[in-house]
């Protein structure tokens, strides 16, 4: 962490910035989206929690898993064993999702201008 | 004049037709052309999104893929399942920022999002650059299926040509309209033909799946198992490649912009739900490029298997059926890719970066004129270098890839900043296409976009972090 580094880095903004224009008195951040702020301001409903818990699960079945499911043995309805648990989680993932959806409904606050 | 082509040509012009038909009464300006009036409900979001995701590449490339590299085709039955998954989340919360904002394309989003045009026309000539390559492919994959299904009765250079005037004659009219209804032929065209050969061809040659597999095992042992018949491709490249392409996916600008045609962020949710379903047929495709492996081992482009296996084992009319299928497959993500481009370059490109006051109605013409010169250029590279474009693709891919932290922390997170993002943009771009020009994709056994991405990742959230808040209201992270 030389002092030259610290320079470039500065450099580089010098650059970015000159790019992107620093009219008027813009601050660092830009326009963020009100309808988004105000969805923070209550903070991360139960419903929401419960929805994000279930929706890591695709992941972790289909991406962390693999270095423990990469075999052919046991061979199950025919397939072997790989794409047999990559195929069974691709299925289950509309009824994780299903199960994320109707939760998220029952433990979250109504939103209003939310139709059917 | 055979069966076949008489059910290519009857097919491909009854499509256009619809897609013509589709937006006839409706008076198109800006928002009816590119995002239907935020209008559409579940069941046409659905074959939309369906229509434009599941290309010929997905076809001829995931049998393509069993047949030459086995196992690591896998991840293309995964990754849609992980990006309907995130889009869950996702989704609903940009389609209301859309809806809130009038937002048509994604680098309107980031232009309100970061309040910087020139971030805005980079997104827009990064999404250009990389539909390019993707649309060319549509191209060479639709003369490559004709011109085998019709028995060479075709030339490949013919079928594009009809095809492609066709098309624009739909896009120009309906705009995104045309593509939603033109989806509804081929979604069901094409589950139809995937179905009857996925499950047929193995029952045929095998007498079902589960001897295939047993016979396959018995023959190549590790094609069932990463890295397959690859050297490169083994689990760490898949699971990079999986979450790279499953994060990635609702970043390519056709995908993205097509989320705000919903009518509301409910149906948008509800589509994630349904959407994975879709992946199901993928299955079937891989059946039919491990037949062919045993069936036809010695083929010397692999993307071919579907289609000389199902002329080997089918009657000519049947041929000609899926050469429609494909034909239609190839033909509707074109028109939307097509659309974005062209709008694109004429709302995001040129009235951002030339003329901030050209009207609605100058920006719609010129979109529409645009599409013109987009699909001339597309043929023009799809019959001059058909085979030359492959590290572009990729390099395309990967490249809209890097979308990703500029719009979830732009959704998520008051403090991302124009500079981070850009930054981020920037070198994440920067590493992809040093890897990949310089060979090293894969980059220490992971894809060289993952490897971009996770670079964009750390340059941008230390750019947020390192820009100490300045005003009271920022100081929330």
């Amino acid at each position: 962490m030389s002092l030259s580094f610290r320079i470039s880095i500065i450099q580089w903004f010098a650059l970015i910035e000159n790019f992107l224009g620093q009219d008027e008195e813009r601050q660092t951040y830009s326009v963020y989206f009100d309808i988004m702020a105000s969805l923070k301001e209550v903070g991360m409903q139960k419903g929401t929690r419960i929805a994000l818990i279930l929706g890591a699960i695709p992941f972790i079945m289909m991406v962390f898993v693999l270095p423990l499911v990469n075999r052919i043995e046991p061979i199950i309805l025919g397939l072997p064993f790989l794409l047999f648990w990559l195929l069974a989680w691709v299925v289950m993932t509309p009824f994780i999702l299903m199960a994320a959806y109707v939760l998220e409904k029952k433990f979250n606050a109504p939103e209003e201008g939310e139709e059917e | 004049m055979n069966a076949a082509l008489i059910i290519i040509f009857a097919t491909i012009i009854f499509s256009s037709l619809l897609g013509i038909y589709a937006g006839r009464r409706v008076k198109m300006n800006l928002e009816n052309w590119t995002v239907g009036g935020r209008r559409f409900g579940i069941i046409i979001i659905w074959l939309l999104m369906a229509g434009e995701i599941y290309t010929t590449f997905t076809f001829l490339g995931a049998s393509g893929w069993a047949y030459s590299k086995g196992a690591p085709t896998f991840y293309i039955l995964v990754y849609g399942a992980l990006a309907y998954t995130l889009s869950f989340f996702l989704l609903p919360a940009l389609w209301k920022v859309g809806k809130r904002y009038g937002l048509h394309t994604q680098p309107d989003y980031f232009i309100k999002r970061y309040d910087s045009r020139p971030l805005g026309i980079l997104v827009a000539l990064i999404g250009v650059f990389s539909i390019m390559p993707y649309l060319q492919l549509q191209l060479t994959g639709l003369g490559l299926i004709v011109e085998v299904a019709s028995n060479q009765a075709v030339s490949s250079q013919w079928a594009i040509g009809i095809s492609f005037v066709l098309t624009c004659a739909f896009v120009y009219t309906s705009g995104i309209r045309g593509t939603a209804w033109v989806s509804i032929i081929k979604d069901i065209m094409m589950i139809a033909a995937v179905f009857v050969v996925g499950i047929g061809v193995p029952a045929i040659y095998f007498g079902g799946f589960g001897n295939m597999f047993r016979t396959l095992i018995e023959q190549k042992p590790h094609y069932l198992v990463l890295p397959g018949g690859t050297s490169h491709m083994g689990v760490l490249w898949v699971m990079s490649t999986l979450l790279l392409t499953g994060l990635g996916f609702y970043m390519w600008p056709h995908v993205f912009g097509s989320v705000f045609s919903a009518k509301s962020a409910n149906i948008i949710k509800r589509n994630a739900i349904i959407m994975p379903f879709y992946q199901i047929p993928i299955l079937l495709v891989f059946m039919v490029g491990f037949t062919a492996l045993l069936v036809i081992p010695a083929l010397e482009n692999g993307d071919m298997a579907f289609l000389e296996l199902v002329n080997r084992t089918y009657p000519s009319w049947f041929m000609g059926f899926v050469g429609a299928a494909g034909a239609v497959t190839a033909m509707v993500p074109s028109s939307i890719l097509v659309l974005f481009a062209s709008t694109l370059l004429a709302k995001n490109v040129y009235k951002a970066g030339f003329n901030p006051r050209a009207s609605e109605e100058t920006v719609m013409r010129l979109s529409r004129f645009l599409v013109l010169v987009i699909t001339t250029l597309a043929l023009v590279m799809a019959v001059r270098f058909p085979n030359e474009l492959v590290n572009l693709l990729i390099i395309g891919y990967d490249g809209v890839c890097q979308f990703f932290p500029g719009v979830v922390l732009g959704l998520f997170w008051k403090r991302a900043t124009k500079t981070a993002v850009l930054s981020g943009l920037i070198v994440g771009i920067s590493v992809v296409v040093l890897l990949i020009v310089g060979g090293r994709d894969p980059f220490l056994g992971m894809n060289a976009g993952f490897v971009g991405l996770v670079v964009n990742s750390i340059v941008t959230l230390a750019i947020c972090l390192y820009a100490k808040p300045k005003s009271p209201d920022r100081q929330e992270a």
